[in-house]
């Protein structure tokens, strides 16, 4: 029985708590399910599109330096897809020698409609990644927003709100359930329900602080598009605001140049992302170049710079809000890319058991859904014994 | 006994949840070193529950709760 002079859990009170833990967790299981099956895969995204073909590394040319005209790429890039514009260029750390160049039916079109390597060194055509296509592409979609866009990334958003509610509460009942067991029994001896009871405890407080994380994180990034649109709405703008009466750009001017500048004006950083003028990220007469840091964690940060499209001078720098940081900070904490492929397997072991907590759940709902609280959690006599 | 309950009940969820925290953030601060933490503190967690999922470990502790269960009888 429970001492309730001993106890600061009164039997009602962990009635309430227990009941929260049941319905945050039969409203969110099927989702949460599906997130961490699609999830899995997804841990190796960059891994599974390389054996696939869908990614190539750029060839190694020992000691030649990245001297290749970005403006030569750009021009290359547009008679890969004529009457196309090229919306941003990016670099990536993991694969040094290469360009990016993305490319839109207009500077500004939503959506892609080629996405090309180049090599940085020699300027010449090297990749053209297929674009909405392939398994991991549709695991992709499945796992960001159930192919509903917004609305389905918000829907996930919530699941991963009632996540985190059903974790807090399963740890306030762990507490009396564990009170005459020591950490880490698993009563393999006793009935199937007890032992994947004991089993969904020891699993689920082994996996609490990372499923917690990655389950917030996860929210985070469902509320990537408000949040792009709202720094687009507000510091953006507020930075282009002395420009909007200037003439139509004719050109965009030289790339090459932007680049040149945006690195001059951040020291001791490179290139993420620049976006071309007239796309969401710049404006009609700059291109914005997303500068990102040398250290680890500066890494995952921006810095946008302003820079004239016509004569390729510095107009302004900015440092991110929090918001936007925060966005950015919680991408590697949820994707686990962030500690190379040790952390994406420790990913994927932790992904595995949170599955097996999840279907546990599931499984102990079904088995004793007419057995009061206190039987379930173990603390009668009865149930003890 | 019942009123260190708390404390025998969370020390080892507590540990591996603060092992767990500090690999999060050690991979997101530093290369080489960090990667190296968070791989030992966040395989910490996956070690726990391998180690009590094997049987021979179950019957130790088994044997140690009956023990202390009888002892601790008013």
């Amino acid at each position: 029985m429970l001492d309730r002079a001993q106890h600061r859990l009164t039997a009602s009170t962990l009635r309430q708590w227990y009941a929260v833990h049941k319905w945050t967790s039969l409203l969110s299981t099927i989702f949460l399910l599906m997130l961490c099956v699609t999830g899995l895969p997804l841990i190796f995204y960059e891994e599974i599109d390389h054996a696939l073909g869908y990614r190539i590394d750029p060839p190694e040319r020992p000691g030649m330096p990245a001297n290749a005209s970005l403006d030569q790429i750009v021009e290359a890039a547009l008679a890969q897809e004529p009457g196309h514009a090229v919306q941003f260029v990016s670099l990536d750390a993991d694969a040094p020698g290469a360009w990016f160049v993305s490319m839109g039916e207009k500077v500004n079109s939503p959506e892609s409609s080629g996405f090309f390597m180049f090599d940085s060194r020699t300027g010449e055509f090297l990749h053209q990644y297929p674009l909405d296509q392939g398994l991991m592409h549709f695991l992709f979609e499945l796992h960001a927003d159930l192919f509903l866009g917004l609305g389905g990334a918000l829907f996930l958003g919530l699941m991963g709100l009632l996540l985190a509610a059903s974790l807090v509460s399963g740890a306030v009942v762990y507490g009396p359930f564990m009170r005459k067991l020591p950490f880490g029994s698993v009563r393999f001896e006793r009935s199937p329900r007890i032992h994947w009871l004991d089993l969904h405890n020891l699993l689920g407080m082994a996996t609490l602080v990372w499923l917690f994380t990655v389950g917030f994180t996860g929210v985070v990034n469902t509320l990537a598009r408000p949040i792009f649109a709202y720094w687009q709405s507000t510091e953006l703008t507020n930075m282009t605001a002395p420009f909007k009466t200037d003439p139509t750009l004719v050109s965009s001017g030289s790339a090459e140049r932007a680049v040149a500048t945006a690195r001059r004006a951040v020291p001791g950083s490179d290139l993420s992302f620049m976006a071309f003028p007239g796309n969401d990220f710049a404006t009609p007469h700059h291109f914005v170049a997303f500068m990102a840091g040398s250290t680890p964690l500066t890494s995952r940060l921006l810095t946008p710079v302003l820079i004239d499209a016509q004569s390729g001078a510095l107009v302004d720098q900015r440092s991110l809000p929090w918001y936007v940081t925060a966005l950015l900070l919680s991408q590697p904490l949820h994707f686990g890319d962030y500690g190379g492929l040790p952390l994406k397997i420790l990913w994927a072991l932790l992904d595995t058991l949170a599955v097996v907590v999840l279907g546990s759940g599931v499984y102990l709902w079904l088995k004793k859904r007419n057995v009061s609280v206190e039987a379930r959690l173990g603390l009668t006599e009865a149930a003890s014994a | 006994m019942t009123s260190r309950a708390p404390l025998r009940i969370w020390t080892a969820p507590l540990l591996l949840g603060t092992l767990s925290a500090i690999g999060l953030i050690a991979a997101l601060l530093s290369d080489g070193l960090g990667d190296l933490l968070a791989w030992l503190t966040l395989g910490a967690p996956l070690a726990v529950v391998l180690w009590y999922l094997l049987p021979r470990n179950q019957t130790t502790l088994r044997r140690r709760v009956s023990h202390s269960l009888s002892s601790a009888k008013p």
